[in-house]
């Protein structure tokens, strides 16, 4: 079988790298107290919550940038980021903008109601502002709240106040603090006691403005008993300059319910030579609060120069489930320093990892994860696989696992293999007529099934495309 | 007078009496080094689990060097009767027993470490923050109690070996050093036994350093047995050549506290390593086992088992890498660690790792922690054993595929008796 050589002139094209010329209120550059009150009083938010971005403020200028992380990045200049940026029309109401409109169905994100998804209900983000959310009335009738986080504040704040900072304290890392006290939007939604949210929620985050960072922050919680599965997709247009993007995800899951929150992340990633590109370092966690609840993360992270983030599920309820799948790509230039938490607190709690890695070119794609057995969390059960496929002989991979059990009747297995594709298996697809791009895309495929079959449908047909297009061009 | 950096008790004035034992140079050498590397920070991610300061470094002083070995006649020993050559070191000196004539024949090359220019070991190079046990390892070349650098010859037959036992039988810090050089396809095995005597405070800071040349095949043997108050600190690394294959085995059993780093690095193709290792803690030991499988070459291939049994309030930690270096393909490499957790109290943390540079090449880790299983309990039970029988037999089964890789039957025997007296 012949070497295949890394084929150099690797273009892919991003499709979603086009700018939108919309008019655009932001603020200068920098950040101070003054910009924070900004923000809030923009937003027309309450006392409490101004208090809380202080607070976040204040402590974010007492810590430092951690660095222990497998990524190489120059260091970030905090003062020439503008924290907010809001299409003008936004403030009014977003559907009537022809651009917008346009942007997002460029995205194959339909705003208007009449050529909505079916069965997905859509909060469009651009930059730091939830611009339009469908399917209002549907929801409405089951009691599903579900809308973006400064409507929530106006028309909830009870509730927010309640669930804010109470799985991502403000305290709990340096970006994680940089997001409490800077978040200008994003998601929120409410399920209510033993409701089944009859379509798939869906945000779509789209960062446009130049020179600026986009700090969302999410709260789902799902009241007792109820169900709702939730997906996140996001792009970013094609520059030379790095933008951060340091969003929190909180996700609170009471007795007997069940989250399930899928990410399609599609950040541009830089160019070739590895400039550009979207810095994504977000704090997820979910809290498995109470008994028998149940929490999954999916994630398909394709894109971003650097990607950064372990989301994690808190079991603190007895019998609780927490479950990871992840599939991360990574090429060019590309870094990824991605993997999970599992806390096991509560009785009989299980969890399950499964996190496959690809690299390609010349990437760095590492898998960082723990699974803690607290003491008292008798039964718990873990099971994580994760496995690294190298496509060319110039990326990297690298997997730390650490695994810590403080109870004697745990049962923790951890398995990880890295390999590259075997070449048996494309000689034989080669030998059934199948060209060697073709063969090489199902074999990856067949290697991120296990993820793939978790997201919902609609959404892992979409996966699949995407990677193979991400994929086209690298050859190994 | 001491330095910030030097670790507490050894310091330029307790080398003192060291330099006056270092005819070539080489202690005096390794202190330059020692005093030039940091200690680790306090913060420092390797060393949370085992700190340096909870070593009894400065409440403990270090043993005087041992003067030469004197010859002695082969005693009754019974287990030991399998072994070529038995080095016996106590408080009391070192005893050399020339069992079959290999050292009046010289059909190995054994000499006094004083004597021999520095044997300076390759530091590991993985990425990340420098590594703060270089410091350690430059400690027991400058301070070591006594040490011998074992030359065995092209194609020399020696596969029953050599038994170096120590015997810590007075209180202070006993450094043992030792360097082997096989030869281009020579056959050679070493068991390297440590027991802390009962009644002495010992800590055991050791360095043994291998290097096989083209060809050669080795079996390797390190054995710690900690009693109840034992601390110890073990840096011990491997260099293979091509066509080199070594086994590697090491036991820790007992000891308050134990951090111990066994690392192989494949430099030629064709090379290959196997490493099995067993801990058994109780108590409120603390144990700390880091392995290194280095893949510097294509066509290399390694594999590591680490068993540990962590019982009463006991902690374990392994931490294991598998590199491999840009360019070294067609590897294949495996690392696997079993962790039984026996009491509520008891903890173990695993932490596997790959850090792979090359793609041509299959590495896995794999990791388990959990208790005897209650279903194989149950069967024997009903088979008619007591609970406490039941539970003896299945930890038996446990050690067994580990011990059946150690050299000589003899040794594996007295390892299961020294196994089932700590299980008590």
């Amino acid at each position: 079988m012949p070497e295949l050589k890394t084929d150099s002139r690797l273009v892919e094209e991003y499709t979603y790298g086009f700018e939108t010329a919309v008019a655009e209120d932001t603020v200068p550059p920098g950040l101070n107290e003054d910009v924070i009150r900004f923000i809030s009083a923009k937003k027309g938010e309450p006392d409490w919550l101004l208090e809380f971005r202080l607070k976040s403020y204040r402590w974010w200028l007492k810590k430092k940038e951690p660095r222990w992380a497998l990524v190489d990045y120059p260091p970030i200049d905090y003062q020439a980021i503008r924290y907010f940026s809001a299409p003008k029309s936004a403030l009014g109401h977003a559907v009537d903008d022809p651009a917008l409109c346009d942007t997002f169905a460029r995205l194959g994100i339909p705003l208007n109601e009449q050529q909505r998804l079916d069965g997905v209900a859509v909060d469009a983000v651009f930059d730091s502002v939830s611009v339009a959310t469908t399917h209002q009335k549907l929801l409405a009738e089951k009691g599903v709240i579900f809308c973006s986080f400064s409507e929530a504040v106006r028309a909830h704040p009870e509730l927010v106040r309640a669930y804010l900072g109470s799985v991502v304290p403000h305290t709990d890392n340096f970006f994680a603090s940089l997001n409490s006290a800077v978040f200008t939007d994003g998601s929120f939604c409410y399920v209510p006691p033993g409701v089944k949210c009859p379509v798939e929620l869906s945000t779509y985050f789209r960062i446009n403005a130049r020179g600026t960072g986009q700090f969302e922050r999410t709260l789902i919680i799902a009241d007792r008993g109820s169900q709702v599965s939730y997906l996140e997709g996001c792009t970013a247009p094609m520059r030379d300059e790095n933008q951060l993007h340091a969003a929190v995800v909180e996700l609170v899951a009471l007795e007997d319910a069940a989250i399930k929150y899928s990410t399609v992340q599609n950040w541009y990633p830089g160019d070739a030579a590895g400039r550009g590109g979207i810095y994504n370092f977000v704090t997820k966690r979910g809290h498995c609060r109470g008994a028998w609840s149940h929490i999954s993360w999916t994630q398909v992270e394709v894109g971003s120069a650097i990607t950064w983030k372990y989301p994690s599920c808190v079991l603190e309820g007895d019998g609780s489930i927490g479950e990871f799948y992840s599939v991360a790509f990574t090429n060019r230039r590309m870094q990824a320093d991605t993997g999970t938490k599992m806390i096991h607190i509560g009785k009989n709690t299980r969890s399950t990892i499964v996190s496959k890695g690809i690299s390609a070119g010349e990437s760095v794609n590492t898998y960082r994860g723990l699974v803690r057995i607290e003491p008292g969390a008798t039964g718990a059960r873990n099971h994580s696989n994760c496995d690294s496929l190298l496509i060319g002989n110039r990326c990297r991979a690298n997997t730390f696992p650490v695994v810590e059990s403080s109870v004697p009747d745990a049962t923790i297995e951890h398995e990880a293999t890295t390999s590259r594709i075997s070449e048996d298996q494309l000689f034989y697809m080669q030998s059934r007529g199948l060209d060697p791009e073709t063969a090489r895309s199902m074999i990856v495929n067949g290697f991120c099934r296990e993820v793939f079959k978790q997201l919902p449908l609609e959404f892992s047909v979409e996966a699949v495309k995407l990677l193979e297009i991400k994929m086209e061009g690298s050859i190994g | 007078m001491s330095a910030p950096s030097d670790i507490r008790g050894f310091d330029a004035a307790a080398f003192g009496p060291f330099a006056a034992a270092d005819p070539a140079g080489a202690r005096a050498a390794a202190f330059a080094r020692y005093a030039a590397l940091p200690l680790p920070a306090p913060d420092d991610e390797d060393w949370r689990h085992t700190p340096l300061a909870r070593f009894p470094f400065g409440r403990l002083a270090p043993w005087a060097p041992l003067g030469p070995p004197s010859p002695a006649a082969a005693t009754g020993d019974d287990w030991a009767v399998e072994f070529d050559l038995v080095i016996t070191v106590s408080g009391a000196g070192a005893r050399v027993e020339d069992r079959s004539g290999l050292l009046a024949a010289r059909r190995l090359g054994f000499q006094a470490l004083e004597t021999c220019p520095e044997e300076r070991s390759k530091p590991w190079n993985l990425p990340g923050p420098p590594d703060a046990a270089e410091k350690i390892e430059a400690l027991n070349a400058a301070f070591f109690t006594c040490g011998w650098r074992l030359d065995i010859p092209a194609a020399a037959e020696l596969a029953r070996g050599a038994l170096v036992r120590y015997v810590h039988d007075r209180s202070g810090i006993f450094l043992p050093r030792l360097a082997v050089r096989v030869g281009p396809r020579a056959r050679f095995a070493l068991v390297e036994w440590y027991e802390n005597a009962a009644g002495a405070e010992g800590f055991l800071v050791g360095a043994t350093q291998w290097t096989l040349a083209e060809g050669a095949r080795a079996e390797y043997a390190r054995v710690t047995l900690g009693g109840v108050e034992g601390a110890a600190l073990t840096d011990d690394r491997a260099r293979l050549a091509r066509d080199a294959a070594l086994r590697w085995t090491t036991a820790q059993i007992g000891g308050r506290l134990n951090r111990a780093r066994a690392g192989a690095a494949l430099e030629g193709p064709g090379a290959e390593f196997v490493q099995r290792g067993l801990c058994r803690i109780g108590g409120t030991s603390r144990h700390e086992r880091r392995t290194i499988q280095l893949h510097a070459a294509s066509d290399t291939n390694s594999n590591l088992l680490h068993k540990a049994v962590v019982a009463d309030e006991a902690q374990s930690v392994y931490r294991g890498v598998i590199a491999a270096r840009p360019g070294a393909v067609r590897i294949d490499a495996y690392q696997k660690n079993n962790n039984l957790v026996l009491d509520p109290g008891a903890r173990a943390t695993s932490m596997p790792g790959l850090l792979i540079d090359a793609d041509d090449l299959k590495c896995t880790h794999g990791a388990t922690i959990g208790s005897l299983d209650p279903e194989q309990v149950f069967y024997l039970r009903a088979r008619g054993l007591d609970e406490a029988a039941a539970r003896r037999l299945l930890l038996e089964g446990f050690y067994e595929d580990i011990l059946a890789a150690f050299p000589h039957e003899s040794l594996r025997a007295r390892l299961r008796r020294a196994l089932a007296d700590g299980a008590a």
